[in-house]
């Protein structure tokens, strides 16, 4: 699944008074099973791009493609669908819903698709053994700490098993250690064949040694591109 | 197609939770609207229910009924165009009315008095509903009369069977009761004094020879429209009304009300609606949080607003179940208490008959129809405003 | 009569359709002016957002207008007893010239409506959504439609005269055309049911005709289509005829009864629900099928077009096989018990 995008632009906006150009020809390809992290000061477009690679929002011109299936000029529905099935997303605020348990929240995206109470249930069940929070399973997200909401939040983007996973800031509200380990964990994905994107501008995530590259971003343009580790 | 009812379910599901997440605020609404659907569908049962009990009754109607009518008014019609009625083919019988109405000062009641002369040999005449207490009328009974319980009451005649009333020229007339009229048909009873055509002729002093209607059974039912259009072109200036007529004008009396009710409950229901419309509108930060996160993790838009649907639904539904079944018991356990005086009686006599509900599919969509349908569609926009919410609201 | 819960009723849910109707106009008016698929200018946003509200609110409209149709009917029975000369249902429509036009417009707007949902549904299916300016285009003509159906409702229930006795005269004579029951004269039975099952057959062959083959041409497949949406029709026509003039006199086993609508009613069991039901789904299964192929034409619609179209037809041809039976089988019932045409 190759990410490639090609003259990129987006503007905020566009053709109201109030227009914000976010990102300025933007050429950028990620290969398959690559580990790249987007670093840059706010404001310089890293949550623009996150968001036009995770299938969140079209760019204004421009192309993106994402195993050469055109993700730029589509109408919503369809990038919605295209990022249920290829992307999994990890947020600097966790965005758990705090009402609901662990395992509601793991399971959320696999409702719209049908899925029955007990394979949702399986699935989770993998997944958050796996990442070592499913005696948490059955609490409600408030209730846990931004560890173990992280993870369970990790958990919820490999719910559909997505080949891409993007993390915008994944350890923006985590201290040292914790920190630590949820980078591993991301960094742990690569070795499953799955292409990730970060950003971040923590040195423990863009220094991590399974990082293959780094893109420096500043107002909306990649400055250089370095060779990560 | 399991996909399909799948995603449905799942989504009800989580409509479910939601809808108990905010528990106060809907509960609210639910019982609102409730209460509106209660309103409405204790009208609707209760005009059908009478529909059908003056049905029943009204089978007991004379086939045709002959008045005599000048300046545009009732006044008494001759006995002798009695002749003249039994001589047209199909008719099987002419018998002389006197029906007046009879203002009591002293209880501020307007009894109905209907003089009949029961045909002779019968005891018990089969077409005259039947009597709870003592026996209906003889061909040569005088001053005896039939009342309901209700004018028994009315009269505080307790044990006693003896009663007067005033003649025109305010000498006093004698009754005795001999029957009482069963309570059953109270809806057509409760005010009636069934006298003898001579001593109702006597009590009102109506001239002999004069009665106020002519009855006429027919012998063949499919007739009745061509005899009563013979009598109209026989007896000039008569008012010829067919029993048929009698049954479609309470029909028409009983939906006009009903349709009078349902003008008061719409704008209850326009009220709820602006209610139900403003409660649904607004859009809390933790709301527009939950739909952006739900779109980040590839809820669609038509998802999110199947969702509000089924929240909308549910609460919708159950109030509708919930209100239909309450009007049910309302009727036919509490006979409709809150309502009979809208739809029932007039004066001081009001009776005190039974409803049945009549359980019709026609009654439930018509209830449906013009209370959960708009509820529906008041908040069709409102979910649509939360359904559009965009993914990149919680970036 | 418009002080009645029934009336009532269809008012308020025409009151609604309007509504409805008239924001999702609102919205076609915008599209048909500023869509620009894929632009990524704020309007176009909030287009897009808006058209799903459209969407929602045609959907809406549907539901509404199948309840309505439903209640129209209900409410002609119940109008039957107050009006003059009405036996049942068929009598209340002929009450004034309104009655059965208001009925027509009704049902003919469950299959519009139908085709607006059907036309949007197959737009979703591909990335360039190239039916979006036709479907708005398509729901502003409909709105005049909607507003046509309000006003023949309205003036039908406005001028039914409840038969009440008036001060001076009780006798009434005429009021409501025919003989109040019978919606049409007494046709001949036997040659009209014989051509009735012949064009089922032609349609049925018609149809599986279309599943089998591959047009050569591109004129071959849009005629084909179209001829079969149009025998589509035809046969809707067809069978309400059929089911007035004969199967619903076999259904009251009374040769003189002939009304469409009773057979909804309890005391038949409310037979009319299976036999409506299978006719207006496989109408629409197939007169759709039909009329999306022109569709099929455009940019990314082949597949979707021709996914639907297969899918359809096969749905159509079940469901016309399940009535034609449904309705063979009361008199069948009365022939196989002895009776007679």
């Amino acid at each position: 699944m190759i990410i490639e995008l090609e003259s990129v632009n987006k503007i905020y906006n566009l053709g109201e008074p109030n227009e914000v150009a976010a990102l300025h020809d933007i050429d950028l390809t990620v290969a398959e099973g690559e580990m790249v992290c987007l670093r840059g000061p706010s404001g310089s477009g890293k949550t623009t791009l996150l968001s036009i690679i995770g299938c969140i929002f079209g760019p204004t011109s421009g192309r993106a493609t994402i195993g050469g299936k055109r993700i730029s000029r589509l109408p919503d529905h369809f990038l919605t669908r295209y990022r249920r099935e290829l992307i999994g997303f990890v947020f600097q605020h966790f965005n758990m819903l705090g009402h609901l348990t662990v395992l509601d929240n793991v399971t959320l995206p696999l409702l719209p698709l049908g899925v029955s109470p007990r394979e949702r249930e399986k699935r989770a069940d993998a997944l958050l053994s796996k990442l070592a929070i499913g005696h948490r399973k059955h609490f409600p997200a408030r209730q846990l700490s931004g560890g173990e909401l992280q993870r369970a939040a990790i958990a919820r983007a490999l719910i559909n098993n997505p080949p891409i996973v993007v993390a915008d800031e994944p350890t923006a509200h985590l201290d040292g250690q914790l920190a630590r380990e949820i980078v591993d964990l991301l960094a742990g994905l690569k070795g499953e064949g799955r292409t990730l994107i970060l950003s971040s501008h923590d040195p423990l995530v863009a220094g991590h040694p399974r990082v293959d590259r780094i893109v420096d971003l500043r107002d909306g343009r990649i400055r250089h591109a370095d060779a990560g580790g | 197609m399991s996909a399909f009812f799948g995603r449905f379910l799942n989504i009800l599901d989580y409509a479910l939770g939601s809808l108990m997440r905010n528990f106060g605020k809907n509960c609210s609404i639910f019982i609102l609207f409730t209460l509106v659907i209660f309103l409405f569908a204790s009208f609707q049962l209760m005009t059908g229910s009478l529909t059908v009990l003056a049905e029943k009754i009204l089978v007991t109607a004379p086939d045709i009924t002959v008045q005599q009518m000048s300046a545009g008014r009732q006044v008494a019609i001759a006995e002798g165009a009695k002749e003249k009625l039994a001589g047209i083919l199909g008719v099987k019988k002419v018998t002389e009315r006197i029906w007046g109405y009879y203002f009591d000062e002293a209880t501020g009641a307007n009894y109905t008095v209907i003089g009949l002369t029961p045909p002779e040999g019968a005891r018990d005449d089969a077409s005259w509903p039947g009597v709870s207490e003592g026996r209906l009328l003889l061909p040569h009974d005088r001053g005896k009369v039939v009342v309901s319980r209700d004018i028994r009451d009315t009269l505080g005649l307790g044990d006693r069977r003896h009663f007067s009333l005033f003649r025109p020229d305010l000498s006093m007339a004698s009754f005795e009761t001999v029957g009482t009229f069963a309570e059953k048909l109270d809806l057509l009873t409760a005010d009636v004094i069934l006298m003898t055509l001579a001593d109702a002729r006597d009590l009102f002093a109506i001239e002999p020879g004069l009665v106020t209607d002519l009855l006429v059974t027919v012998a063949n039912p499919q007739e009745l429209d061509t005899i009563a259009g013979k009598i109209a072109g026989i007896l000039p200036g008569v008012r010829v009304i067919t029993r048929n007529q009698i049954r479609k004008t309470y029909n028409v009396v009983f939906s006009w009300r009903s349709g009078l009710g349902a003008i008061c409950f719409l704008t209850a229901l326009a009220a709820f609606a602006i209610f139900a419309w403003d409660r649904a509108s607004g859009l809390s930060r933790e709301e527009v949080r939950e739909v952006g996160i739900l779109k980040v993790l590839g809820w669609q838009t038509e998802d999110i607003i199947l969702l509000r649907f089924c929240e909308s639904a549910v609460i919708s539904l159950l109030a509708f179940l919930t209100g239909f079944l309450l009007a049910w018991i309302h009727v036919a356990v509490f006979h409709g208490t809150l309502l009979r005086q809208v739809l029932l009686g007039w004066s001081v006599l009001r009776p005190a008959g039974a409803f049945t509900p009549q359980f019709a599919f026609a009654d439930l969509l018509l209830t449906f129809s013009i209370s959960v349908l708009p509820y529906l569609c008041a908040t069709a926009v409102p979910a649509w405003r939360a359904a559009v919410v965009r993914a990149d609201s919680v970036i | 009569m418009l002080l009645n819960s029934w009336s009532i009723a269809l008012l308020v849910c025409s009151a609604a359709t309007i509504l409805l109707g008239a924001r999702a106009a609102v919205t076609a008016l915008r599209v048909v002016r500023f869509w620009d698929a894929g632009a990524d200018t704020a309007r176009q946003i909030r287009l897009e957002n808006e058209s799903w509200l459209s969407a929602m609110l045609m959907e809406y409209g549907l539901a509404l207008q199948i309840i309505s149709l439903l209640l129209l009917v209900l409410a002609a029975d119940s109008f039957s007893k107050i009006l003059v000369g009405a036996m049942c249902a068929t009598g209340a429509f002929l009450a004034n010239d309104f009655g059965i036009p208001a009925l027509a417009v009704k049902i003919f707007g469950l299959f519009l409506y139908g085709f607006w949902i059907l036309m949007h549904r197959l737009d979703l299916r591909s990335e360039e959504t190239p039916l979006t300016r036709m479907k708005f285009y398509y729901l502003l003509l409909l709105v005049p439609y909607l507003l046509a159906d309000t006003l023949l409702l309205l003036a039908y229930l406005g001028r039914l005269q409840p038969d009440i006795i008036t001060s001076c005269c009780g006798v009434i004579f005429g009021g409501v055309s025919g003989d109040g029951r019978n919606l049409v004269g007494a046709l001949p039975a036997l040659p009209l049911m014989a051509l009735y099952y012949g064009y089922s057959g032609l349609l049925f062959w018609g149809g599986w005709g279309q599943l089998q083959g591959r047009s050569r041409t591109t004129y071959r497949y849009l005629s084909g289509n179209i001829c079969l949406a149009m025998g589509w029709l035809l046969f809707f026509l067809f069978s309400l005829l059929i089911i007035t003039a004969v199967i619903s006199s076999y259904i009251y086993a009374m040769p003189s009864h002939r009304c469409p609508f009773d057979i909804l009613l309890r005391e038949y069991h409310g037979v009319g629900y299976p036999i409506y039901f299978l006719l207006f789904t496989s109408v629409f299964a197939g007169m759709s099928a039909g009329a999306v192929a022109p569709m099929g034409l455009l940019p990314d619609m082949a597949r979707p077009v021709e996914a639907y179209r297969l899918r359809a037809i096969r749905l159509s041809l079940i469901l016309l096989v399940l009535f034609l039976f449904v309705i063979s089988w009361f008199p069948a019932v009365y022939l196989a018990s002895g009776g007679e045409w």
